[in-house]
């Protein structure tokens, strides 16, 4: 009895002391979950994918970028037959090289940009290896833009580090032309980098409704903005689901949750791909940890929620095709990542 | 009923200073651990803080994509 006693205390006093707190604040309530079961696409063994982190298919071209590639960034593959066409993007400190992108932006005439935060540059890629790529170097007020959407033509959107203001336009020359909208304002006084660093967000755009989504990677708050109207839509979260984060020597360091990792605007609806993983749990566990969400958060346009995805394996980013209602995921845990899954709006 | 508090105390105790120990080696292993396609660095390290593991987090020290800042 004595020993059993022993036993069941020394287990109760370990489980006790083992326990952290799962930072996964219910700040959203969906009317529903919906699981989703998704089904692999297969890669040949030519192309090695080390953390694919965005995806896009465009006319039966699925374009995958890979942010810790050894060579290209972004791979193209026929989304058919799964067969690589082509990479873009190589990675090197040349001129036209790139020391990482942040996104895909495939426009009208089906080209290719990206953003090479590092030499803080938006760059339209050619497919032929022939041609050159044309360079958009950002305004040097800009500091660390770390994702883009195209407005227009001869405009881009970008958030960035300076935190005096939410998003800058961009024209093809890569000056600033206006700022639009805040950072929300902290409990506390904060320095606007530190603030911008930690309110660090995706972004998606949506020309035909000219409605801009923005959803913050450290924390759980969506932004919904109409740009033609230049104004705020809805702020989703921002009580509850302010990123959290320490200020060490001027930087932001997380300290609550990974929030959202990917956003698309649709016609209908905007999505946005959220993980919910404490910091605490992942500095603890790293190796329990799984780098990706399971659930796609869905609202309608005005920012309700609508329902939530619960997805069987983590992704780290999608691309949402709303007309054939298929989303592609990207497992960064798998050693075939591109999984495509079908949902349904009714 | 006295006996029984103190081998509780005792057995918390243990509990506790087996935790800290797990957790003691564990943090001395990070540059060890493998997270399938993650691969395990310290990045960033600087006269703030660090980084650690390759993933999808901006290093604010260095620009890395990491999976957590110290």
């Amino acid at each position: 009895m004595k020993i059993f006693a022993v036993v069941l205390f020394m287990g109760l006093g370990f489980t006790v002391t083992s326990c952290s707190t799962v930072a996964t604040a219910e700040v959203m309530v969906f009317p529903e979950t919906v699981s989703l079961h998704g089904q692999e696409k297969t890669i040949e063994d030519s192309v090695y994918l080390r953390y694919p982190f965005r995806v896009r298919l465009q006319d039966d071209v699925l374009y995958v970028m890979d942010i810790h590639t050894a060579a290209y960034y972004i791979h193209l593959f026929d989304y058919k037959t799964m067969q690589h066409k082509t990479s873009l993007a190589h990675r090197g400190a040349a001129p036209q090289e790139f020391l990482g992108t942040e996104n895909i932006r495939i426009d009208e005439q089906g080209d290719v940009w990206t953003l090479d935060a590092n030499k803080s540059k938006i760059v339209h890629l050619r497919k032929q290896g022939d041609e050159q790529s044309r360079q958009i170097s950002l305004n040097k007020d800009l500091i660390r833009t770390l994702d883009f959407d195209r407005l227009n033509d001869s405009v881009f959107i970008v958030p960035d580090y300076t935190g005096q203001h939410r998003i800058a336009f961009v024209n093809a020359q890569g000056d600033i032309l206006k700022h639009a909208f805040q950072i929300p304002p902290p409990t506390v006084k904060e320095s606007a980098v530190v603030l911008a660093q930690a309110w660090r967000s995706f972004i998606s755009y949506n020309p035909h409704q000219g409605i801009l989504g923005m959803a913050t990677q450290l924390g759980q708050v969506l932004e919904i903005y109409d740009l033609e109207q230049d104004t705020v839509i809805k702020i989703i979260g921002q009580e509850t689901g302010a990123p959290q984060f320490v200020n060490r020597g001027g930087y932001a360091v997380p300290t609550g949750i990974m929030g959202y990792s990917d956003i698309h605007v649709g016609q209908n609806h905007i999505y946005a791909l959220f993980w919910g993983s404490s910091f605490d749990d992942i500095r603890k566990r790293p190796e329990d940890h799984k780098e990706g969400g399971r659930y796609v958060h869905v609202f309608d346009l005005k920012g309700n929620p609508v329902r939530q995805y619960l997805l069987d394996r983590h992704i780290t980013g999608f691309h949402i095709d709303e007309e054939k209602e298929t989303m592609i995921g990207l497992d960064v845990n798998s050693n075939q990542p591109v999984v495509e899954y079908a949902f349904n709006m009714e | 009923m006295k006996k029984y508090l103190m081998l509780l105390t005792c057995c918390v105790a243990i509990g506790i200073a087996m935790n800290v120990s797990l957790q003691f080696r564990f943090d001395s292993d990070k540059s060890e651990i493998t997270l399938g396609n993650i691969e395990a660095l310290a990045q960033g390290e600087s006269g703030s803080g660090n980084c650690w593991f390759r993933a999808s987090v901006d290093c604010p020290y260095s620009g890395d994509k990491v999976l957590y800042v110290e």
